[in-house]
């Protein structure tokens, strides 16, 4: 049996189990929208309210908040397994992980397929659909490349971001630092970070780079580089950025996952 | 005999336990705070980013609104959703057959454990009071409005018991509540008016909200705070309290009437 065989075979087995409670299955799903997109509802009241925030329009939030959602649920729906670490590590279930004749990636990848994320990519999507024909882009062939690869990025410093601190756990048996820094994100993210002060908003551009999830793909689109506290060519490169730091956070998660211990039962 | 004597001692037992399993998980406290306080700071930013400058919106100061933003969000750190958990817990577990054969009725043992988990995290109010007016605003309101959202407060707290009591007795029917639960526990920032508060909503969404009963656990007594209501509106949302009160006890019994038929305790 080929890999490829073997992943989809684990995808269509937690899917398979997932559906055996349908209407929970539908609930999960329609849960995965409604908590995806009531941070926007909020937004949605609030801006509607006095039609702009930081200086950015409704319709052009609603584009920073789909491109935030869509990388967001991209990469839960690629490696949601990575958010049970704590279960794994402390009951044991990691050695299972270890003997199976699979790379570890490909199993936190497949192993754990959780439906109910697709309901989140489908609130993405209706958010980025929204966006793009509201606002006015002038779209070029590198822009359209650009967009893709961008929401790829910001998929790959999500998942970063939470493969770093997913990492410890191996150490200290707790995963709450990698919800805390999860947290930041989806806060922070779908926001043009102008609205913060400017400590803070220097703290989520270069040490936890939740300016490159939105923010940033959002100002290379609508040609507002300008107002970004990094030069244009490096808002260009976010996907590349993206790449870098989630090969990094691998190295180390692999590294750490050195310091587990086995249940011992 | 007093007053306090004569409550069955069951009561303080089941609160007692609540409290000491709430200060066993006690790491998560510090990180419970720490996320609240972040999430708070932002909901704050991004109204002053709407106010930008302006002193009203639709007749609300920036200042009404800070500390109306400040004190729902600390109503929403002490009314937890434990009784809809525990509920959804004994019952997928099986552990409801044992709850049911105890000498004291399953709501009430449900029931002290909401009160205990709000008395156990009363201690952190020492922290989060001051650290939730210094990133919002606090300011102490007329004190004949005080005694009254005090009174509004205890209401609150018990339809919030109440609404979660319902999700939780869902799980006599649906195998998984956990979603339905969930979904909840995200739309109720929203539907209590915690993030955005009823005055300022779309008419629409404001009429929606107004009949249903979360609103009873944040937006009315925080406005009675905030001074909204002036003569005798101001006992206005404390007689909805009271019916909701009334209409919820009264469904949570049929409910749970109808519950005690439902029973399945899964592997015997």
């Amino acid at each position: 049996m080929s890999t490829l065989a073997i992943c989809w075979d684990m995808v269509l087995t937690s899917a398979r189990e997932q559906m055996q409670y349908r209407s929970n299955f539908l609930i999960e799903v329609a849960f995965g929208l409604v908590f995806q997109t009531l941070g926007f509802a909020f937004i949605w009241v609030v801006v509607g309210q006095v039609s702009a925030i930081g200086g950015w329009s409704l319709a052009e939030v609603t584009l920073l908040y789909g491109i935030q959602l869509a990388g967001g649920s991209l990469w839960a729906l690629a490696f949601s397994r990575l958010m049970l670490i704590e279960g794994l590590v402390r009951e044991g279930e990691y050695d299972r992980m270890l003997v199976r004749p699979l790379p570890l990636a490909l199993q936190f990848m497949f192993g754990g397929f959780r439906i109910a994320t697709l309901g989140e990519v489908l609130g993405a999507v209706v958010l980025l659909v929204a966006g793009v024909t509201a606002v006015d882009i002038a779209w070029t062939v590198p822009k359209g490349f650009y967009f893709v690869l961008a929401i790829a990025g910001s998929a790959m410093i999500r998942g970063a971001f939470e493969l770093l601190p997913a990492a410890l756990t191996f150490r200290y048996l707790t995963s709450s630092p990698m919800w805390v820094i999860n947290g930041i994100f989806t806060e922070f993210g779908g926001y043009p970070l102008t609205i913060f002060e400017r400590r803070l908003r220097g703290f989520l551009t270069f040490l936890v780079p939740v300016a490159f999830i939105a923010w940033v793909p959002g100002a290379v689109l609508m040609d507002r580089t300008a107002e970004l506290p990094v030069p244009a060519w490096i808002a260009w490169s976010s996907p590349l950025i993206g790449v870098v730091l989630l090969a990094f956070a691998w190295w180390v998660f692999l590294r750490e996952s050195r310091m587990y211990q086995s249940t011992g039962s | 005999m007093t007053i306090l004597q004569r409550i069955n001692p069951a009561w303080w037992e089941l609160i007692r336990v609540t409290a000491r399993e709430f200060y066993a998980y006690r790491a998560q406290i510090p990180l419970s705070c720490l996320i609240f306080l972040v999430q708070f700071y932002v909901l704050r930013v991004v109204w002053e980013a709407a106010y930008a400058g302006r002193s009203e919106v639709d007749g609300i100061s920036e200042q009404v609104l800070l500390i109306y933003l400040t004190l729902s969000a600390l109503h929403r750190v002490y009314f937890s959703e434990v009784i809809a958990w525990t509920i959804q817990q004994r019952v997928s577990t099986g552990a409801v057959a044992h709850d049911l054969v105890r000498p004291f009725g399953f709501l009430k043992q449900m029931m002290a454990l909401q009160i205990g988990s709000t008395i156990s995290r009363l201690a952190f109010l020492i922290i989060l009071g001051p650290a939730a007016a210094v990133v919002g605003s606090l300011d102490p309101p007329a004190p004949a409005n005080l005694g009254l959202y005090l009174a509004s407060l205890l209401l609150a707290w018990i339809v919030n018991m109440l609404i979660w009591m319902h999700i939780g007795l869902l799980s006599f029917w649906v195998v998984h509540v956990n979603g339905i639960r969930a979904m909840f526990a995200v739309a109720n920032g929203f539907l209590v008016g915690a993030l955005v508060p009823l005055w300022l909503m779309p008419d629409a969404l404001r009429i929606v909200l107004q009949a249903l009963p979360f609103q009873a656990t944040v937006f009315l007594p925080v406005s009675i705070y905030t001074e909204q209501q002036t003569g005798r509106d101001v006992l206005l949302p404390l007689l909805q309290q009271a019916g909701w009160i009334g209409l919820l006890v009264f469904t949570a019994n049929a409910v749970w009437r109808r519950a005690q038929h439902k029973i399945v305790v899964q592997g015997g």
